[in-house]
């Protein structure tokens, strides 16, 4: 008998001695990439191709795709939080879907949009409709709302293509016109009221419409892209040294990351990495890329 | 010649009749529920251990378990059989490299300390021999033992601290890339006794000795407790981590499971 109890009560000192659990001392549990709050954080650069639209990370080691969009997308926007999407089909209505992949809004009217990116408030989408700016989402100031009358006199084939708008207001875009048997194409520049800068117009040498302009999160670097552009030339403005030059290599599409500190671009063949041999494959060409 | 055959079949009878069947008044089965335990130089799963802690916080008196049953058959007066099952818990920390976004990745890395907990379940058999001339009859008494089990590990991190090299300004780091996964197989002895009470309550106390059948040499050899040293290829950081990983667990279950204490209870049933 005493030797039994003595076994039971070793027996349950023993258990007990090992039941407090570990509290994290640091950043606590962790697991790869299964969690909601792993795929916000990581999965933030957006590509559409072949109408479905994609989310990698700053490293390219990772595809996910976004299921409740429509059918064949032609372009999207990830905002600069990276929890709202906003795609668009031709002929139909942009959807906004959040990270988590469920719609939650279809903004009516936006059939037929030339452009539209998120505001740097992460909540109001900017439009471009015909040359002129609407927004869905809260009200935020903009030096220009009508880009129309920056086309000079006597001019044809009138078209703004793209728009983005700085936090500060300022609206950057591209348009184009023909001028007698030239198709010109700019990248122009409104500042605020009160802002001490004059308005811009840089002319892009090219033969492509420049339709997909992106902005980073703290305006450092401004990337012209043109969809159709054959030959890889993209361009990019950087405001601090107001420096307009090609993006280095064979740049078809390019963004850069929030704080400015590198780029991805794409070849009309893979995503890759600006500064490391990372890169994604995309098995061609892609029609919207965003950050 | 009829009264020295009569003789010699009485002779006869009277040895077989006083030869023992196996088991315990005739009672042969019997299942028994307990664990192995040791003091562990740690980490256990809640951070204790007397040489091994991770982080700041930590160490300290700590316990190694693996809880287990088991089942047992005499097959003659000194020999059983036995199945057995499986649970342990403990602790391992390591460190995996990731590379920053940008910079010179030959050069810079982020770090991350990871704390793991180990859990794994495992199945196994074994032969027991009793010592009848020390008065045992299986499954009663002083034995030895040996037994094969395999183990299936998972891991958990429970916690992470990343220490950011200093081109990565962003703080995000690249996936860790690592299947927490192990399995392997294990060889075993035991030295013990089954003491039975009221004829029916088998109490069991042993040492034990495991040693795990690894896979290659990942603990740097067959008694090393030092893991192998990897190399880490910046283009391809999971192959590292998931190595050290790999590594690091083998490491820490021979020391888990090299000896322990055996305590356990249970019924003789029939």
């Amino acid at each position: 008998m005493k030797l039994k109890s003595i076994l039971i009560t070793a027996m349950a000192i023993l258990a007990l001695a090992g039941c407090k659990k570990y509290e994290p001392q640091y950043d606590g549990p962790y697991k790869d990439g299964d969690e909601q709050a792993v795929f916000n954080k990581y999965h933030e650069i957006l590509f559409v191709k072949a109408g479905v639209v994609h989310l990698t990370t700053p490293y390219l080691d990772s595809d996910k795709i976004l299921l409740n969009t429509p059918s064949n997308v032609k372009r999207a926007s990830i905002n600069y939080s990276h929890d709202l999407i906003a795609c668009w089909a031709p002929g139909l209505p942009i959807v906004v879907l959040d990270s988590n992949d469920v719609q939650i809004a279809t903004i009516a009217g936006t059939e037929n949009v030339e452009w539209f990116d998120w505001h740097p408030n992460n909540q109001t989408l900017v439009i471009l409709d015909d040359g002129v700016i609407s927004l869905y989402g809260p009200n935020v100031t903009m030096a220009s709302t009508d880009l129309n009358d920056v086309f000079p006199f006597v001019t044809s084939g009138q078209r703004i293509n793209s728009v983005a708008v700085g936090a500060d207001g300022t609206v950057y875009f591209t348009y184009q016109y023909d001028e007698g048997f030239n198709e010109i194409q700019r990248f122009g520049i409104r500042y605020p009221a009160g802002a001490g800068l004059n308005d811009r117009e840089i002319y892009i040498e090219g033969y492509y419409a420049y339709d997909a302009l992106r902005v980073n999160q703290d305006a450092s670097y401004i990337t012209i892209n043109a969809s159709g552009n054959s030959i890889q030339n993209a361009y990019t403005y950087t405001p601090a040294d107001d420096y307009f030059r090609h993006s280095f290599g064979s740049v078809k599409y390019e963004v850069y990351s929030p704080d400015g500190q590198f780029s991805v671009f794409h070849d009309d063949y893979s995503l890759r990495h600006g500064q490391l041999p990372y890169s994604l494959s995309t098995n061609g060409s892609i029609t919207a890329l965003d950050w | 010649m009829k009264k020295l055959s009569h003789i010699l079949f009485l002779l006869l009878a009277a040895y077989g009749l006083s030869a023992q069947a196996p088991g315990y008044l005739g009672k042969r089965f019997y299942v028994l529920g307990g664990g192995v335990f040791s003091v562990s130089a740690g980490p256990t799963a809640n951070n204790k251990g007397l040489s091994d802690y991770y982080g700041d916080k930590g160490g300290g008196f700590g316990m190694n378990y693996h809880y287990n049953l088991q089942a047992g058959y005499a097959i003659s007066r000194h020999q059983a059989i036995t199945i057995m099952a499986g649970y342990l818990k403990t602790g391992m920390y390591m460190t995996a490299q990731t590379p920053p976004p940008f910079g010179d990745i030959n050069y810079y890395y982020d770090q991350h300390e990871l704390f793991y907990n180990l859990r794994g379940l495992s199945y196994g058999f074994g032969y027991q021999w009793f010592k009848t001339k020390k008065g045992a009859i299986a499954p009663f008494g002083t034995y030895g033992s040996v037994f094969l089990r395999g183990h299936s590990i998972a891991g958990d991190i429970l916690d992470k601290k990343t220490t950011f090299s200093p081109e990565n300004t962003t703080h995000q780091h690249r996936l860790l890339g690592i299947d927490p996964h192990f399995s392997y197989w294990s060889a075993g002895m035991e030295f013990g006794q089954n003491t039975i009470i009221r004829d029916k309550i088998v109490l069991n106390y042993a040492i034990q000795f495991n040693y795990p059948l690894f896979q290659g040499a990942r603990t740097g050899g067959p008694l090393s407790l030092s893991t192998p040293y990897v190399s880490y290829d910046p283009e391809n950081p999971e192959v590292f981590n998931q190595e050290t990983f790999n590594n690091a667990t083998a490491s820490r279950l021979l020391k888990h499971e090299f000896f322990g204490v055996k305590l356990g209870i249970g019924l003789l049933l029939f």
